[in-house]
């Protein structure tokens, strides 16, 4: 009858790991229950993330962020332009966090090596423990506890289980949660590249009607691209040759980064969106995609996730500290209320966002024009956008402040 | 003032335990009938705890079971809303309640959780009949519910140990509290049932200092409890104007 562990993670992507370790940093017996690390596995993803700057607070107050500075690089602009053929097209604004006060908004990092860092510091956390399993076949939520059905046939039990395991989790059925998907008619082609003009740091980002794309900067002269377009373009882009691959990209970035090369594998991503209509119930919290997708615009996707674990590690925690069943009504519904209206207020903007350049609608067009136009030329409004871009809603849960003081580390 | 009472008439209204004891099972359920109850109960918890370790001490002791070495009596528990997690806390727990069903109620979850709880069909009467006494005592939204607040407070005082704490929790008498309480939270919202409270047994901060004072205990520490419609959420204010908090020590 005794659990396995207070908390069961489901899931040991990003949003797993840092979940199971923002908890065990706040006092709470852990364990991951997920398939073996297996580091040569996670080097086939090319992919990077942009991590804003509470997500580095985070990591760093987890000790994982060390592991991985090496590999990153600042984030210290981002360029937004617009390239559509529109009647009405938005001027071109920069976001600069030096006008924030700031050295950057935040830094991307190559999957692998986020992943990397996070498990090293999974490895070194006293009260963190793994249980490897190929899949849980079945969650069952109880009065006092919550099994996992494990496929080698054993089973775990925590007060709460958190699932962490991304769009295709079993957990919001378990827990009679109603999760909401949508496709987009978009491909995002995903790769990096080297080229020979500095990127100073700047993120770019070209608004096109089929979609964004976007460079983000890797260290010295290379950044990785997020390429949204229709799906038959994105299809016929990426089975182009190199050269011509190389020489489409130059021109869509009008020389900006130069002659390009050493280009990566490219990779097709089909859009896609999810938002659970609750953030957990019935001893069962859902983290990152499991309780939403958004588009990879924005650098939205990972942070919500991390937001969400931060979050739920202040939930748990407190209701440890006033003797509160962890895994009750209390605690989901806290982190409910702490995580519900920033993820549906950002996946709400990130998706109407991605949705104003699909159409030819022109009074949208005019608003975004006008939008951009004011942002362009609005210094305290951008402040406040980029602030609201970098905080969400809400007060920043303790263990994404900087040099948090930490209980029972 | 009378004699200290011993007989159930001046305390217990058979009305109002009968009416509890046909909710009983749904004490558990957090969006059930007790919905309010389980809503306010972080806010409610906070303040037994940070009371318990400001009056005891042991706030350094800032471990899990934090509660450890002390005894508590919950008067009028219910399904064990309050019990489990003192429990949890460390702290050697009593929940009595009249009502049979209340009792039973309580007994079969807190063994679900693994909690060893004394929980007993008892009234405060019984309690002192036995001599019992308790580091601290907690009556949380009894004291709306009894006719006679003066005599109730000071049966429960006898059970607090010379030294001791007493832990309240209450609805004010003013008009807010009985738009908010009554009219709100029973007719408009429906969070409660109608019928479960009576404004005219709202006590205010003055009358309840009054009877503590008159059952030998010290001036009460209040907190109040203020609901955000916006986040629906309660938390611990300064506003005593609708539901408050008191902790009175009793002398040493």
């Amino acid at each position: 009858m005794t659990p396995t562990a207070d908390i069961a993670v489901i899931g040991a992507g990003p949003a797993g790991l840092a979940a199971a370790l923002a908890m065990a940093r706040r006092g709470l017996a852990v364990t991951i229950v997920a398939p073996p690390y297996d580091a040569a596995r996670a080097a086939a993803d090319r992919r990077t993330t942009a991590l804003i700057g509470p997500s580095v607070d985070l990591l760093k107050n987890l000790d994982a962020w060390d592991r991985c500075a090496a590999e990153a690089a600042p984030l210290a602009a981002v360029r937004i332009a617009d390239d559509r053929e529109a009647l009405v097209r938005a001027p071109e604004v920069t976001f600069d966090a030096a006008e924030l006060g700031l050295e950057s908004f935040g830094a991307n990092i190559p999957n692998p090596a986020l992943l990397a860092a996070l498990n090293e510091a999974a490895d070194a956390s006293p009260r963190l423990t793994r249980i490897a399993t190929s899949a849980v076949l079945a969650i069952e939520p109880g009065n006092s506890d919550v099994r996992l059905k494990l496929a080698e046939g054993g089973s775990a039990t925590a007060r709460l289980a958190v699932a962490a395991d991304g769009r295709n989790s079993i957990a919001p059925k378990a827990a009679s949660v109603t999760v909401r998907t949508w496709t987009y008619p978009q491909t995002a082609i995903v790769t990096s590249f080297g080229h020979t003009r500095p990127h100073n740091d700047t993120v770019n980002e070209l608004h096109r009607r089929t979609g964004p794309l976007t460079t983000v900067p890797l260290p010295g002269r290379r950044s990785s691209l997020v390429w949204v377009e229709d799906p038959s373009e994105a299809h016929r882009i990426v089975d182009l040759t190199g050269e011509a691959f190389g020489e489409l990209l130059e021109e869509r970035l009008q020389g900006v980064l130069g002659t390009l090369h050493d280009l990566g594998p490219r990779l097709l991503y089909p859009l896609s969106g999810a938002s659970a209509d609750r953030m957990g119930a019935r001893r069962i919290a859902l983290v990152g995609e499991a309780a939403h997708v958004i588009p990879p615009l924005g650098a939205q996707g990972l942070n919500l996730g991390l937001k969400d674990a931060a979050a739920l590690a202040d939930c748990t925690a407190e209701a440890q500290t006033r003797g509160d069943d962890i895994g009750g009504a209390h605690v989901l519904a806290a982190y409910h209320r702490a995580r519900g209206a920033d993820v549906t207020a950002r996946s709400a903007a990130i998706d109407l966002l991605n949705r104003s350049l699909l159409t030819d609608f022109l009074p949208l067009d005019v608003v975004r024009g006008a939008a951009v136009h004011v942002m362009a030329n609005s210094p305290a409004l951008r402040r406040l956008l980029m602030r609201g871009g970098l905080r969400g809603a809400g007060p920043l849960p303790s263990l994404m402040r900087p040099n948090a003081p930490l209980a029972g580390s | 003032m009378t004699e200290r009472p011993t007989r159930s008439e001046a305390t217990l209204d058979p009305s109002e335990i009968d009416r509890f004891a046909r909710l009983a099972s749904e004490w558990w359920d957090a969006n059930g009938k007790f919905r309010t109850l389980h809503q306010i109960g972080p806010a409610r918890l906070t303040f037994l705890r940070d009371q318990l370790l400001r009056h005891f001490g042991g706030g350094e002791r800032a471990g899990l079971r934090p509660l450890e070495r002390l005894t508590l009596l919950d008067v009028g528990c219910g399904g064990g809303l309050v019990c489990e997690p003192m429990a949890r806390l460390g702290a050697t727990v009593t929940g009595i309640d009249p009502a049979q069903e209340n009792i039973e109620a309580a007994r079969q979850h807190a063994a679900g959780q693994g909690l060893a709880i004394d929980y007993r069909t008892a009234r405060i009467e019984d309690l002192v009949a036995e001599g019992a006494q308790f580091d601290a005592v907690a009556c949380l939204e009894v004291v709306e519910h009894v006719p006679d607040v003066g005599a109730f407070l000071k049966t429960c005082a006898v059970l607090v140990r010379p030294g001791g704490l007493m832990l309240l929790s209450t609805i004010n008498r003013t008009t807010k509290a009985y738009l908010l309480a009554i009219i709100g939270a029973e007719y408009v919202l429906r969070w409660l049932p109608v019928g479960t409270h009576q404004w005219e047994r709202f006590v205010t901060p003055a009358e309840l200092g009054r009877h503590l004072h008159a059952a030998g205990l010290g001036t009460p520490v209040l907190q109040g409890l203020a609901y955000s419609p916006l986040s629906d959420a309660w938390s611990l204010s300064g506003d005593t104007d609708v539901n408050y908090f008191a902790a009175a020590a009793k002398p040493g």
